[in-house]
């Protein structure tokens, strides 16, 4: 007895566990798609949160006089300055442990320079020989003269370099006389002079000069060969430049700070004002600064302030007020470097992601180089301080031309044979028609995507004038065949009838379309599509083809569906099979066919490998059938596998898979609730 | 009012637009599979060889031997893959037709593929043997089997011998060990005496060559070690065609890719393929099945449950490339990253399971797949009459001896189509897997004889990412293009053969129980 409860005890306890077990595993679903979306979502929140300065650290430097500061939290190296005179460079990590000493006569200017992650020792002499030479890594050194009357009589000196341009300013007391060094003729030194009263800004990336003077402003290219002149509204204080020089931000005295962007008018290079920042009264800014490799940009001005915005759409991010004006900085990473006499503060940016706001994913942007706002998506650009140009709305807009395009191909064919084998054949054909159409989803969309690439469209001229010509003549075709179809249809045995419907119109469409492919090649030569891209147009028909066994499966079972009693009904009424199919089948069963539709547009949206290989995947946002395009599919594949993990290409490519993947649910909860509805309806009708 | 047509007219014309509707899918797939298979066995049916003449573009009247493929789409040109005494290995030229002059089948050319994936055409002439003398033809098996003999030694000391030496001197270098050890140094003079074999051997080898003609009369001599195999097509009965054939398909079956993805074989993309979707199995099948029963046999019938089902269509439905993102992001960067701190700190920075791999597909496409096997199952599930659990249940069972020994048997085969979909599925998807450790080529493959046998972590190659790769490297209508239809005829016939099976497995089980 005990043995046999024993048993039972023991059957209960496993039975138990296997239950605990088996709802682990079926809320494990949930738990899944929780963490799918908890995923995508923390990964995309960096675009939402603003990016905010945080102070880091603080190096006390009390017995040195710094110089320059790397990046030295990551090993970089501080620049200071040497006794008597001449630079050192330090490793901070090792005890500020002296790493290279450069000593020079004490007669010598030294100023450094840096430029792209390089920073330049100016050494120039007495006599006004100058010698450029490499700090970090690269020890490239340029080595040449300025006029020694000319460097004597200096009072106010500037530099600026961007390879291979050099650009060195002496002020004397009557002018400004800018040399222009091209490091690969050292020997070729080029002499400006400009008169004092102005003020000047050099360009050295764009090989210009700005000088200005009250509200005018002039860029002057070197040789001074083309100028050109603006008149400001506001008497302007101040003008500065981004590494790159392809950004001008100009100062005035109504506390407005506007950038001008360069932009190339047929070949000349002009300058044309964007957005404005706003500071305070009689606040002017002392520097501004682009972050290598993202939008981001800073500027410091005279009353302390230090005001983080994105470069490109002019949007402020942050703004934190410094207790003391510090006298350098450098920027590395997230890491900004604020140089003070004896110390240096280290101040983080906390997601620098978050630069790139929604406006500037969504709204048109002035990049750089560009005639006006416009919706550029881009990352290819591998140099530093290139604007990062992350658009969606083009990818957007490539992903649905394709879909929607998809879908005018897939919508009459898959819907007209769901009707044909759901409601107009016999059980005995709709056995085999059906599984048949339903193998076309199992082939895998490579495989499609191939053909269409390497089959279709090298013939894609051919191709689509044929089509053309088969569509347009399709509707003569079909006209003729029902003229005659009733008639040799009644003289045949009831068994045979469906049978030779299906296989005669195989028979004719066949025929029609090799007659079209013939008539397409040799009797119409001239190629209607010539001159402009056909990718569009293929990918239609490529992924047309492959959600039309999707569309067909879901709208054939809705069609299917339809109880016969109603049919049946309408048929004892004396309703054809037509009226019945336009006033019964049909209405019923929509809420199904519209589900169908619009999984069949999810999976199309969704559809990666065909677009991927049939279009150019250029993101061009435009609606054009004829011009290619970008889905935001392919732009995943294409871009994810390369985007540094956590960095802002990172978070926006994220960003899309979220939209990707809300849609589909949304599409996808829409039309399951359509065919529930019509499942509940057709049971109680 | 006049009709312009009968109602009856009417019915016919719609029927027929529906019709026609039908027939276009059909013959889109029927055109699918055709074309694929037709382009595909270019691949490895013989072409016979031809003596063609030709015009060049500058006008002079060229004669070569040459093959041509009449995949061609179109009739205006003709593409010749020519071998003569100046380009010996086999290259395409696209010629005008009008510059097309004549052809003619050759019987005694032969078509010479070596090991490293070109091809020659030409006629075989002579044979020559260790000592360089010249040898007739008929000599060539015979010389063959002695060239073998060196060969294999060759391959043994590199692979064997050369290699342990190898593992050894790093042995030493790892351990620091001085240059001047006795150990070592007894190593290294083990290796030079290796080497001055391997150099001798390999002096021996290149002795045995076989001199080929081309056209022009200008002889040119093949290694026999480079030698694959030699056909000669255009003797070729039927029967000799088709059993050359079938050795072309093994070769496709079980080589590597040569000659960047043109020539070769897709095996290590096959082996990848099979080894991900074994393990994506092993993964989904548990996790899929006992989701299922918990939805069918357990959930209560409330609005969690309801949920729980739409989630899981809704998973269905989410973009593919998505759940590659979602592996590559958590699944890659974020677990496999923990793994890594975890149990392979000691090889970081270099990371072991946070790169994109093996393991990783498999996990990813079993979330992708994991639908699939729901969804088939609990549709077997329902399919169970009710009255056996009651049985089940009068009988004094519990739950989960019903479940598992009355409903589970009887629902099997929906289990089966369940994971067959999901296998035909993670077969064919390309698009994730570019992500999270698909590569176009993997120097290894994922299994192999160094410990731990089973790699991982490993990258792999797969046959459509093999396909899709193709489709940016390959010419249209070159033989790399034929290559590339083959291994799409592959895929294609693979999941095609998967999917009839769920599908009758599933008509089966549906019919038993109706």
């Amino acid at each position: 007895m005990t043995a046999l409860s024993q048993q039972y005890d023991q059957r209960m306890r496993k039975d138990t566990r296997i239950r605990r077990l088996v709802t682990l595993f079926g809320g494990g679903i949930l738990v899944l798609l929780l963490v799918i979306v908890w995923h995508l979502v923390s990964q995309t929140a960096p675009l939402f949160i603003s990016p905010s300065f945080e102070k880091a650290q603080t190096f006390d430097f009390p017995d040195r006089i710094v110089l320059s500061v790397g990046d030295i939290l990551e090993d970089g190296l501080l620049v200071q300055q040497a006794s008597p005179c001449g630079i050192e460079t330090a490793q901070v990590s090792e005890q500020n442990k002296v790493v290279d000493r450069i000593l020079k006569p004490c007669t010598h200017s030294l100023s450094i320079r840096e430029e792209r992650d390089q920073r330049w020792l100016f050494d120039i002499s007495a006599n006004g020989q100058v010698r450029i030479q490499g700090i970090d890594g690269d020890n490239a050194t340029y080595a040449f003269a300025l006029p020694e009357t000319d460097w004597q009589q200096r009072l106010e000196t500037d530099y600026a370099i961007s390879l291979p341009h050099i650009a060195i300013r002496v002020t004397t007391a009557s002018q400004h006389l800018i040399f222009w060094v091209d490091t690969r003729r050292l020997t070729d030194i080029h002499k400006d002079e400009y008169p004092a009263s102005d003020a000047v800004v050099l360009l050295p990336g764009q090989q210009k000069v700005v000088t200005f003077q009250g509200r005018k402003i002039a860029l002057t290219e070197r040789g001074r060969e083309s100028r050109q002149t603006y008149q400001h509204d506001y008497p302007i204080n101040w003008i500065g430049r981004i590494e790159n020089s392809r950004s001008l931000y100009v100062s005035d005295r109504s506390g407005k700070v506007e950038r001008w962007v360069v932009v190339n008018k047929s070949g000349r290079f002009e300058y044309v004002k964007t957005y404005s920042l706003f500071l305070e009264d009689n606040e002017q800014p002392l520097t501004v600064q682009a972050h290598a490799n993202t939008n981001a940009g800073f500027v410091l001005t005279d009353m302390g302030r230090l005001i983080l915005f994105n470069r490109v759409s002019g949007e402020l991010l942050d703004i934190i007020q410094l207790v003391d004006i510090p006298i350098s900085w450098s920027w590395y990473g997230n890491r900004l470097y604020l140089v003070y006499p004896g110390k240096v503060d280290v101040w983080t940016i906390n997601n620098l992601a978050g630069v790139n706001t929604p406006t500037s994913l969504f709204v048109p942007q002035w990049y750089e180089g560009y005639l006006g706002p416009e919706h550029v998506y881009q990352t290819s650009s591998g140099r530093d301080f290139n604007e990062a140009k992350y658009a969606l709305i083009p990818l957007l807009m490539g992903s649905l031309k394709a879909a929607l395009a998809a879908l005018v191909v897939a919508i009459p064919v898959s819907i007209g044979a769901a009707i044909y084998t759901g409601f107009f054949t016999t059980r005995r054909w709709r056995k085999s028609i059906k599984p048949a159409i339903e193998m076309l989803e199992a082939v895998p969309s490579v495989v499609i995507g191939f053909i269409a690439a390497v089959a279709l469209a090298p013939v894609a001229d051919k191709l689509l004038t044929s089509l053309l010509l088969f569509i347009v003549t399709l509707p003569l075709l079909l006209f003729v065949v029902a003229l005659f179809q009733h008639r040799i249809a009644v003289k045949m045995p009831t068994r045979l009838r469906f049978g030779a419907d299906i296989a005669a119109i195989t028979l004719c469409t066949l025929v029609w379309a090799g007659l079209s492919l013939y008539v397409a090649d040799s009797v119409m030569p001239i190629e209607i599509f010539s001159g402009s891209s056909k990718t569009t147009l293929i990918v239609a028909i490529a992924l047309g083809l492959a959600i039309s066994s999707t569309i067909y499966t879901l709208a054939e079972d809705a069609i299917e569906s339809v109880p016969s009693g109603l049919k049946n009904a309408s048929f004892a009424l004396g309703a054809t099979r037509l009226q019945t199919l336009r006033n019964i089948v049909l209405r019923v069963a929509m809420p199904g066919l519209i589900a169908a539709v619009m999984l069949g547009f999810g999976r199309a949206f969704g559809e990666t490998m065909i677009v991927l290989m049939v279009t150019g995947n250029t993101p061009i946002p435009s609606w054009d059938l004829f011009e290619s395009l970008r889905a935001l599919t392919a732009n995943i594949a294409i871009e994810l596998p390369e985007a540094d993990t956590g960095g802002a290409l990172y978070s926006v490519l994220f960003f899309t898979a979220l939209t990707l993947f809300i849609f589909t649910f949304i599409v996808n909860t829409v039309a399951e609730w359509l065919r529930y509805g019509m499942r509940e309806k057709v049971k109680y009708d | 009012m006049i009709r312009p047509i009968s109602p009856q007219q009417r019915q016919s014309l719609v029927i027929n637009a529906c019709a026609f509707a039908t027939a276009t899918l059909l013959l889109a797939l029927v055109a699918l599979v055709g074309y694929m298979t037709w382009r595909g066995s270019a691949f490895i049916w013989p072409d016979p060889i031809y003596l063609v003449q030709y015009n060049e573009p500058d006008g002079e009247v060229k004669q070569a031997y040459a093959q041509w493929h009449k995949g061609a789409a179109d009739n205006s040109t003709v593409r010749l893959s020519v071998s003569t005494s100046s380009r010996p290995y086999q290259t395409q030229s696209i010629l005008d037709a009008s510059q097309f002059l004549f052809s003619e089948e050759v019987e005694q050319a032969a078509q010479i593929e070596l090991v490293d994936g070109r091809t020659i055409l030409a006629v075989p002439a002579a044979v020559s043997d260790v000592n360089n003398a010249q040898l007739p033809l008929s000599e060539l098996s015979v010389q063959t089997r002695s060239e073998d003999i060196i060969d294999r030694r060759i391959a043994y000391i590199r692979r064997v011998e050369l290699a342990r030496l190898h593992e050894n001197i790093a042995i030493y270098n790892r351990r620091e060990v001085e240059a001047e050890a006795p150990g070592r140094l007894q190593l290294e003079k083990a290796y030079a005496a290796l080497q001055e074999e391997l150099r001798l051997l390999e002096k021996k080898q290149q002795a045995y060559t076989l001199t080929v003609r081309f056209y022009d009369g200008e002889t040119f001599s093949i290694q026999l070690a480079d030698i694959a195999r030699i056909t000669y097509p255009s003797t070729m009965s039927l029967p000799d065609k088709a059993k050359a054939a079938a050795i072309s398909l093994w070769y496709f079956l079980t080589d590597s890719p040569k000659q960047a993805n043109t020539a070769g074989g897709v095996f290590p993309a096959l082996f990848g393929t099979v080894v991900m979707v074994f393990l994506m199995t092993i993964i989904v099948a548990p996790f899929g099945v006992l989701a299922a029963v918990y939805l069918h046999e357990y959930a209560p019938k409330n609005p969690f449950t309801a949920m729980l089902r739409i989630c899981v269509s809704n998973m269905a439905a989410v973009p593919s490339i998505v759940y590659g993102v979602f592996g590559l992001g958590f699944m890659v960067y974020t677990l496999g990253g923990q793994i890594d701190s975890l149990f392979f700190a000691d090889t970081l920075p270099n990371p072991t399971m946070g790169a994109p791999g093996l393991f990783w597909a498999a996990a990813t496409m079993a979330l992708l797949t994991l639908p699939v096997v729901i969804v088939a199952t609990e549709e077997g599930l329902s399919r169970v009459p009710n009255s056996l659990r009651m049985g089940s249940y009068a009988l004094g069972a519990t739950k989960f001896e019903t479940v598992w020994r009355t409903v589970l048997p009887i629902a099997s085969p929906s289990m089966m189509t369940g994971l067959i979909l999901a296998i035909a599925r993670a077969a064919g998807e390309v698009a994730p897997l570019m992500l999270v450790g698909a590569v176009r080529f993997a120097p290894d493959l994922p299994i192999d004889g160094t410990f731990p046998y089973f790699h991982l972590d490993r990258q792999f190659m797969h046959l459509g990412v093999l396909i899709y790769d193709g489709a940016f490297n390959s010419q249209p209508d070159t033989k790399g293009a034929a290559m590339m239809f083959a291994a799409c005829s592959l895929l294609l016939l693979v999941v095609l053969i998967l999917n009839i099976v769920a599908v009758v497995l599933r008509t089966r089980l549906r019919e038993r129980y109706q």
